[in-house]
């Protein structure tokens, strides 16, 4: 299992399009993906749970993967969050 | 103790007279007010299937509405619905609301709205303005899929024999109530010319429209009579009020009785002028009736609720199936099919909707630009017309070049067709509605091109005046008989005899008793009517003479003013017909 704090870094924050965006690359891996915020956690493959989320910039979230491939899913992931969605 | 009788006053839009219970359709308002079952008569099973069916058919819808609007929708619309459709496709979601539908032996729709609540409270509470505006998008996906959940439930609840007050009826609402047995419908919304008022006059049922708020002052538990004569409402009307309106409904019926006695008579003035007269259809119920009792040609058959049903363009096959239906129960009389006529707000998504839909991607425009559906229509009647008596009809045409190229695409469906070896009418007639300004203008020239034109009087009255027929603000402006329309016509009828085709007029107008007497005067060949109008539009007929119609549209036409062609035509019809035949 990997464990990872990221911080949400583009303006808009965690909206629906990269909530999207989100949950098509954690979908491409078979690894388990949850995604913790202020102890609530939620399925990062459910588009709904990453919305549920509503991670405004400067937010912290502890992604956690679990699975045969999860340290490609997690640097995939982890990318998607340093470049800021691509929003920057 | 007595309920206190109510009379609420809109705008009278289809004739008749009925008594009974209200049924109150609240469509708009996502808060359905359906029962909270107790957990135990609810069947977990039925819920959850109920709730795969409302999440294929969101789904469905949103990708129909995507295939269409693809090219139309800018980048950030294109993503709103994207995330729409993504929403619709988390298994999570899904299996976390079935899973809750069972274990607490809920109904579909509480557990949605609460999850769904869960969803929005945890947006809006964001410090970020831009994502709590994002529970605007969850809120349009809510009423989708909320829509789809309680329609088939709303649908069947509707009690036969009752009537419908509603806020308003949107076309796919109309179509679903035109399945069941109505006395009649009365909105809060709508004008004369609405989609409810068309279809009420269709399906024969009284119709009272544009009553401000009247959906807000009946409950299912009043006594009503409806009056589409005089547009008025009654709420738990006295008796001697109930008794006035037995007599009223007995007179009515005497008159449709002796009007049935004209059914046999031939369409003809007086001096022996026979006048071509057809009827509007748009329902399959209503063909039964047409054939007994009229045994004329279908001069508009509208495509577009077939949109509608389907919710999605139907298949080659399936519109088949219709056209040939229509083709062999109104044999040996013919159906002119119009082309899809659809405006492009029923289609695009709220974001993206036109702010004048009017002037926007609409009939013949949406053909043109998604040529495969149109293909698909065009091989559909085109097969169903082997036997003959089938007729095509372009809405919305403009110019030249949307008739050029709809040619040029009707030749190459019948290229496929030759190519799959099937059948078809190789001489099939191909017309034109003309109802825009610019094709009135043009009609000469359009006229070499086509087999006949069909003037669209609503559309062509609208587009004239600049008036919204929907509008409740402008719709006194929506005139008719107005000089501008009449020289319209008057346009088109000379440039059709210039080229030696036929003219019709399939619009309202048609079915007006002081304009169809104009109409056959100006040199309209065939009026179709809505088949609510048919016997009383023969009855004029037979009571005028050629002759004095033409006197009357040859001075009409100089006319400068709306009241003076009002008055004028008040005259003449005092004049010669001299009996008002209401």
């Amino acid at each position: 299992m990997i464990e990872k704090v990221v911080t949400i870094i583009n303006k808009a924050g965690m909206h629906t399009r990269p909530a999207s965006n989100l949950v098509k690359i954690a979908s491409k891996y078979k690894a388990d993906f949850f995604i913790i915020k202020n102890g609530y956690s939620i399925n990062g493959k459910s588009i709904i749970g990453v919305m549920t989320l509503a991670a405004e910039q400067g937010s912290k979230l502890t992604l956690k993967f679990d699975g045969a491939d999860e340290e490609l899913a997690a640097k995939e992931m982890i990318k998607f969050f340093e470049d800021g969605f691509g929003e920057l | 103790m007595l309920k206190p009788e109510q009379i609420f006053k809109g705008i009278a839009a289809s004739k008749g007279i009925s008594v009974g219970k209200p049924f109150v359709y609240r469509a708009e308002v996502p808060s359905y007010k359906v029962d909270v079952l107790p957990s135990s008569v609810i069947s977990v099973e039925n819920e959850i299937n109920d709730y795969n069916l409302a999440v294929k058919q969101s789904i469905k819808e949103l990708n129909k509405i995507f295939s269409l609007a693809q090219e139309k929708l800018d980048e950030k619309n294109l993503q709103i619905f994207e995330a729409q459709l993504s929403f619709l496709n988390d298994e999570f979601f899904h299996n976390k609301i079935k899973d809750r539908i069972s274990r607490e032996s809920k109904q579909a729709f509480v557990v949605f709205k609460e999850e769904i609540q869960i969803l929005e409270n945890a947006i809006v509470s964001s410090a970020d303005e831009y994502i709590r505006e994002r529970v605007n998008d969850i809120e349009e996906l809510k009423n989708r899929v909320l829509r789809n959940l309680l329609k088939g439930r709303l649908v069947s609840k509707i009690t036969e024999n009752s009537i419908v007050i509603a806020k308003n009826l949107s076309p796919s609402d109309t179509i679903l109530f035109s399945s069941r047995n109505l006395l009649g419908i009365a909105t809060d919304l709508g004008g004369i010319n609405s989609h409810v008022a068309l279809i009420s006059r269709a399906l024969r049922i009284p119709a009272v429209v544009a009553m401000h708020d009247i959906s807000l002052n009946i409950t299912n538990d009043d006594f009503l009579i409806i009056d589409g004569y005089k547009g008025l409402v009654i709420k738990n009307p006295h008796e001697q009020t109930i008794e006035y309106y037995g007599k009223q409904i007995e007179k009515n019926r005497e008159i449709e009785r002796k009007l049935e006695e004209l059914e046999k008579l031939p369409s003809e003035t007086k001096d022996g002028k026979s006048v071509k007269l057809s009827t509007n259809l748009e329902f399959n119920n209503e063909v039964d009736y047409v054939v007994t009792h009229f045994g004329c040609d279908v001069g508009l058959y509208r495509t577009e609720h077939l949109f509608m049903e389907e919710g999605d363009f139907p298949d080659e096959e399936s519109q088949y199936i219709q056209y040939r239906f229509l083709a062999e129960h109104i044999y040996p009389k013919s159906v002119t099919i119009r082309t899809f006529d659809i405006g492009g707000d029923k289609i695009l998504p709220d974001s993206q909707k036109e702010s004048n839909p009017f002037l926007g991607w609409r009939g013949i425009r949406i053909c043109l630009d998604k040529k495969e559906i149109f293909l698909t229509q065009l091989r559909a009647i085109l097969r169903a017309s082997s036997g003959g008596n089938l007729k095509i009809m372009l809405p919305m045409i403009s110019g030249i070049e949307e008739v050029k190229k709809s040619l040029e695409l009707i030749e190459k469906a019948k290229g496929q067709l030759k190519e799959r070896n099937q059948k078809f009418d190789e001489k099939i007639e191909v017309g034109v509605m003309i109802e825009v300004p610019s094709a009135v203008l043009l009609a000469e020239e359009i006229g070499k091109f086509v087999d006949f034109f069909s003037i669209g009087t609503n559309d062509l009255v609208q587009y004239t005046l600049a008036v919204d027929r929907d509008s409740s603000l402008v719709h006194e402006l929506y005139e008719k008989f107005h000089p501008a329309v009449l020289r319209m016509i008057d346009m088109t009828v000379k440039a059709a005899k210039k080229n030696n085709i036929h003219v019709s007029v399939c619009g309202e107008m048609a079915s007006d008793q002081y304009a169809s007497l104009l109409l056959v005067g100006l040199g309209i060949t065939e009026l179709s009517v809505i088949s609510l109008s048919y016997l009383q539009i023969k009855k004029l007929i037979r009571l005028i003479n050629y002759s004095d119609a033409q006197k009357v549209a040859e001075k009409v036409v100089k006319l400068k003013s709306i009241n003076e062609v009002k008055e004028y035509i008040e005259d003449c019809f005092k004049k010669y017909i001299g009996e008002k035949i209401a």
